[in-house]
């Protein structure tokens, strides 16, 4: 298996760019559909039953916000400030008992998120917040509206994860979600690499199980 | 325990609500004859109009219900993890108690009050079992005595002549028979979550723990996306309210008719309250009117109140219903 052994030989520290891997993986002589990392991401969110998204844009997540454009199934609220965003997507959560979603980019957006999520994380409600982050060639370089911000949010959020590989966002999205609204509910803060969702992949949400959600989670919450 | 306890006590918290208990916790309490007190995110927990039902404890909360938490001898409490702002004095809260606490994180449990009997569960699944065993209390004589506690302290507010915040939580609480109350963070909180009926059609949602200002007019437009057919209404004071005022935008051009109540003093004044009591009255950076400093309060007049909300709410389009020069209580779309 092809794509197994390059999982493990990239989580040793070997490192391959989104696209070689892509490249590799579609040349690795598998049939499936192959889907990129945003219109992974709208799927899943869709899957998930989320009706709005509280979002604001910005240069880290305008791919995403232009799969967003696609569809309608999902409504985007567009709030003015994303303190304010987030507030909204936690009242939403509090509310209705569903999970509130956010979508914000890189930098000042995602550091904008910090009083909010330390809010609903005091307060026990389920959020699920994307935050844009530059590319992984840029990281560690202070590049434009970058920052650490699953560092930054660590003490304030129940469970926060940078999406390094394509090949991740699918059952970190679902683990997500579960994570979110399980047990004492809290906010869950996903940092998505820039390679992560623009490169394409098989892997779909489908394959993943929730129940991997409660013992895997040290693995995968390291900043940087 | 409930059954051999002379003084029993319910301490309802906020999980009851998020687990959505309420219904469950209600037959819990009516089967038992155990009174409640709830903290300030439990509120809701049970109907705030229910017999059994004594008050917020804490610093916030009312006398009898204080005065009911330092005298019983077992507090059942669900949901809460003992936050400063109800404890007070760690060695002084529930002397006289043995405690249970239910609570679904491990972590929550004797990490600020040490409990006699922890269980670790969802609220609603613990209180769903609960039904099964408990055993009407004689509490009668318990009873009485926080009636008497109730009657020598009551919940109120002294009338002085011109609108108040008490004629606008009656309002509320006679207008709205369901209905979901966001408010900011202040003293306007407080009065709120000590005023305003909660009732089983009614929630109410505000920043508890961090105490975040600024959450009043964004939470009451997400609650108002969520639940397009209740009436939601925000409660905010003069200062929480310019936090996040730029959401009046959201709220005009997503269309979400959101009532927005903006108690103006014109102070940060919860502050101002604890430099009234402890600080001498010096009232450093809590005047919204004179600035920082309150440099002009030298027989100079301070200047208007900016910004005027009025025509600020107007210049977003919101509609608005004067109520009072200084209140503002109005309809936006």
């Amino acid at each position: 298996m092809e794509t197994f052994s390059l999982n493990v030989r990239h989580r040793k520290g070997v490192l391959c760019s989104g696209i070689f891997y892509a490249a590799k993986f579609r040349t690795g002589g598998f049939h499936m559909k192959q889907i990129t990392g945003n219109k992974l991401l709208v799927k899943a969110l869709k899957e998930e039953g989320v009706e709005y998204l509280f979002g604001y844009p910005g240069a880290c997540t305008i791919d995403i916000s232009d799969e967003l454009y696609k569809q309608d199934e999902i409504k985007i609220v567009l709030p003015r400030h994303e303190q304010a965003l987030v507030h909204e997507a936690d009242a939403y959560a509090r509310t209705t008992g569903k999970v509130g979603v956010c979508l914000v980019t890189s930098g000042p957006g995602a550091t904008n998120l910090v009083t909010g999520l330390a809010t609903a994380n005091y307060d026990s409600v389920p959020l699920v917040c994307f935050t844009g982050q530059v590319a992984r060639h840029l990281i560690g370089n202070d590049a434009f509206q970058e920052v650490d911000i699953v560092g930054i949010t660590r003490s304030i959020t129940k469970y926060g994860v940078t999406v390094r590989n394509r090949e991740d966002l699918g059952r970190i999205i679902k683990e997500a979600f579960y994570i979110a609204r399980t047990g004492k509910p809290g906010p869950v803060l996903i940092d998505l690499q820039k390679m992560s969702w623009q490169s394409s992949a098989a892997q779909s949400i489908r394959r993943t199980s929730t129940s991997a959600a409660t013992n895997r989670t040290p693995a995968y919450t390291s900043a940087s | 325990m409930l059954a051999k306890a002379k003084r029993p006590l319910f301490l309802a918290g906020g999980g009851v609500n998020i687990a959505h208990a309420q219904e469950v916790f209600r037959e819990v309490v009516e089967k038992t004859q155990v009174p409640v007190v709830t903290t300030v995110m439990g509120r809701g927990a049970i109907s705030t109009k229910h017999p059994l039902f004594i008050g917020n404890l804490g610093m916030h909360g009312a006398y009898a219900a204080n005065m009911a938490v330092g005298e019983c001898d077992l507090l059942f409490s669900i949901g809460t993890r003992f936050n400063d702002r109800i404890t007070g004095k760690l060695h002084e809260f529930a002397p006289h108690a043995q405690i249970v606490h239910i609570d679904i994180d491990t972590a929550s449990i004797s990490r600020n009050i040490h409990v006699d009997i922890p269980i670790v569960a969802d609220a609603k699944e613990a209180i769903t079992k609960m039904t099964e065993y408990v055993e009407p209390c004689s509490t009668s004589k318990w009873l009485a005595q926080i009636d008497a506690w109730k009657n020598e302290h009551p919940l109120t507010m002294r009338p002085n002549g011109v609108m108040g915040p008490l004629d606008i939580f009656n309002a509320i609480n006679e207008q709205f028979d369901d209905a979901i109350i966001v408010t900011d963070v202040g003293q306007h909180q407080m009065l709120t979550s000590q005023y305003v009926d909660i009732t089983e059609n009614r929630q109410i949602i505000m920043s508890g723990g961090l105490g975040t200002m600024g959450y009043g007019l964004p939470g009451a437009i997400g609650a108002k996306i969520g639940n397009p057919d209740k009436p939601v209404i925000a409660i905010s004071g003069d200062g929480g309210m310019q936090m996040n005022i730029q959401e009046l935008a959201t709220a005009v051009l997503e269309e979400l008719p959101v009532i927005l109540c903006i108690f103006n003093n014109e102070y940060l004044g919860m502050v101002r309250q604890w430099q009234k009591l402890f600080y001498g009255k010096r009232y450093s950076m809590t005047n919204l009117r004179a600035g920082a400093l309150s440099r002009r309060t030298d027989g100079e007049e301070y200047p208007e109140y900016t910004p005027n909300f009025i025509k600020l709410a107007e210049s977003y389009g919101a509609k608005r219903h004067p109520r009072h020069e200084e209140r503002g209580y109005r309809r936006s779309v």
